[in-house]
């Protein structure tokens, strides 16, 4: 049995800890295999690879007061607020029978998150390596991150986002972006999409889930995890200030 | 220029001839500087007759061996970046490596940089009753509108390697004949029509360059461990065609070279393959070089420290994030799973037989 986690946290260092702390749980064999569902306030969130400076305005973020944090999976820069819904898959390699190829897994979860937006009316298309289109826009960025036997891949998905903020604070998108609602006038909530990827991942692996909430194991690591990384500007701005050198 | 406070700096004249042995002390001048010297160098040498490579130049060797070959010139790829130049007894080297904030602020740019580190030089030359002008963006000397010296850059960490190499008696026949372009050198000797010798130009130069810096000098040698780094850096580096003819440095100085690619903050089972590595390695302390890398942090806090090399095991296991990896001479050899040290050192001894 999965557990199907909506969280109503939306503190975006929190939210990462939360993240990274069912992964290592996971990991050690502890807990569920995981599909949550959650969304984080206004704030830039980096690839762990990304040199922050490159793809963020960081004058433009402080100016704002925009927290920019940096994320344990690779890819590009993203700029969410409530009008943005992660969705996070987290369990072991051997319940979901996943390849080690990067792209394959992009493929397999792609299949399975189209599938879930087409039982809500939106049409949207796989864009490899790891994008979803919508009218030819961006409106979902796909990551993932390998932890020993077990796979964090989450995904976002602009439902109702301040465009111009995000216009404002990413340097160089490398795709045109849209809101859902802009496209199709109509506005998913988190319950929407959580039930639609659910009803999509029991159709795609056969998993079963249902409704759970934090253990208490994992808010304690979580909490650690924010302290030790996710609040720290060692972890999340270090790129910016790394040396260049010839 | 005026300092502020007298600053001291060591003055390393040595009669070293050897090219790619010469390469080797400068990188190791600039490691040292950056590990354990407390003062910046300004290093004084001759080479034997040598085409000298930038460090990621195109390579023009096919072109120009069997014109080195007939001249007896040999071919060395620089510590070092810049143009392709030629070198002899006649010519002098001068190299400043300095941390940057000692003589420059943050506000000057690198050709402002480049054209104050020429300055003293230029200056030294034209007390000779030679003309000088700091051209190319602070790149190069030149009289009567050719060059006199060329100039190499490096950077690493704080500090800046910045390289002259004056042609004060270059033989310019030799030098027309192994370089591929069109070359628009002179030497001190040709502008006046009298030969000026190396040990006038070196002390000349110096006192110049000390002068304009406001600097103490004091004569030193290297130290033993420069020594050894560089003799090290010779033998596995500036010796070999791999680096000369390819451009890549070697994996690492020591025989085998073993990354760790672990989540951060590590996780317990991180922890113990850390310690199982340091285990396995201990009885091949001198021969195994070990680095651990952190998911999302790099290397000591670096993603990519200056003059690191990230093999492709390594590239491989940060883009696919596969931790936890262990990674023998750029292979991927264990991942994710904690192998056990009698593994570990089977592996680490199949990699120093290569």
């Amino acid at each position: 049995m999965w557990r199907l986690l909506i969280d109503q946290t939306t503190e975006p260092a929190f939210n990462l800890a939360v993240e990274e702390a069912i992964l290592r749980h996971r990991k050690d064999g502890l807990g569920q295999d995981t599909l949550r569902v959650w969304r984080n306030d206004r704030s830039v969130i980096v690839g762990c690879h990304t040199n922050a400076n490159e793809e963020v305005d960081l004058e433009a973020c402080r100016k704002m007061g925009m927290m920019v944090l940096r994320r344990t999976s690779g890819g590009g820069a993203v700029y969410q607020d409530l009008g943005n819904i992660n969705y996070s898959i987290i369990a072991k390699d051997r319940s979901l029978s996943l390849a080690y190829d990067v792209l394959d897994v992009y493929r397999t979860f792609s299949d399975t998150v189209l599938r879930a937006l087409n039982s809500l009316n939106i049409q949207a298309v796989f864009c490899p390596p790891n994008v979803i289109l919508l009218n030819g826009k961006k409106i979902s960025g796909l990551a993932q991150h390998r932890f020993y036997d077990t796979i964090l891949f989450h995904g976002t998905l602009l439902v109702n986002t301040d465009l111009q903020s995000l216009s404002a604070v990413l340097l160089r998108p490398k795709q045109e972006v849209t809101n859902i609602s802009i496209e199709l006038s109509k506005h998913p909530d988190a319950s929407d999409v959580s039930n639609a990827l659910a009803k999509s991942f029991h159709e795609s692996f056969g998993v079963q889930f249902s409704q759970g909430s934090l253990e208490s194991s994992e808010i304690a690591l979580a909490e650690e995890l924010r302290q030790v990384k996710y609040s720290t500007d060692r972890w999340n701005i270090q790129n910016a200030e790394r040396i260049e050198y010839g | 220029m005026v300092m502020a406070d007298t600053h001291i700096c060591r003055i390393v004249s040595h009669s070293e001839s050897n090219a790619k042995m010469n390469e080797a002390y400068e990188e190791a001048t600039l490691i040292a500087r950056h590990q354990e010297q407390p003062m910046d160098t300004i290093r004084v040498w001759q080479n034997e007759s040598a085409v000298l490579l930038g460090n990621s130049g195109e390579m023009e060797i096919s072109v120009i061996e069997d014109r080195c070959k007939l001249n007896n010139v040999t071919i060395v790829r620089r510590a070092s970046s810049g143009k392709t130049i030629y070198q002899d007894q006649g010519t002098l080297n001068l190299t400043y490596v300095i941390r940057q904030k000692n003589l420059f602020t943050e506000t000057e740019n690198l050709t402002e940089i480049y054209r104050r580190l020429c300055e003293p030089v230029a200056h030294g030359i034209s007390r000779f009753g030679v003309k000088t002008e700091v051209a190319d963006y602070g790149q190069s000397i030149s009289a009567q509108g050719k060059r006199l010296c060329n100039t190499f850059v490096n950077f690493y960490y704080d500090l800046i390697l910045f390289g002259l190499s004056i042609n004060i008696n270059t033989n310019l026949n030799v030098l027309r004949q192994v370089l591929k372009q069109e070359d628009d050198s002179t030497t001190i000797s040709a502008v006046l029509g009298r030969t000026v010798s190396m040990e006038d130009a070196s002390k000349t130069l110096l006192n110049s360059i000390t002068e304009h810096f406001g600097l103490t000098a004091e004569n030193q040698n290297f130290t033993l461990s420069e020594e050894e780094l560089a003799k090290r850096l010779y033998q596995k580096k500036y010796s070999k065609d791999e680096w000369t003819i390819h451009g890549r440095s070697p994996l690492s100085l020591r025989d085998v070279l073993v990354d760790l690619y672990v989540a951060y903050p590590p996780t317990r089972s991180c922890k113990e393959i850390i310690e199982n590595v340091k285990s396995a390695i201990t009885e091949f302390r001198d021969k195994v070089e070990l680095r651990i890398w952190m998911h999302g942090k790099g290397l000591d806090g670096q993603r990519c420290p200056p003059g690191v090399t990230m093999t492709g095991g390594l590239i491989r296991a940060s883009k696919e994030s596969i931790i936890p990896a262990v990674i023998i001479n750029g292979e991927i050899v264990f991942s994710r799973d904690v192998p056990s040290k009698e593994d570990l050192r089977s592996k680490i001894l199949q990699g120093m037989k290569g």
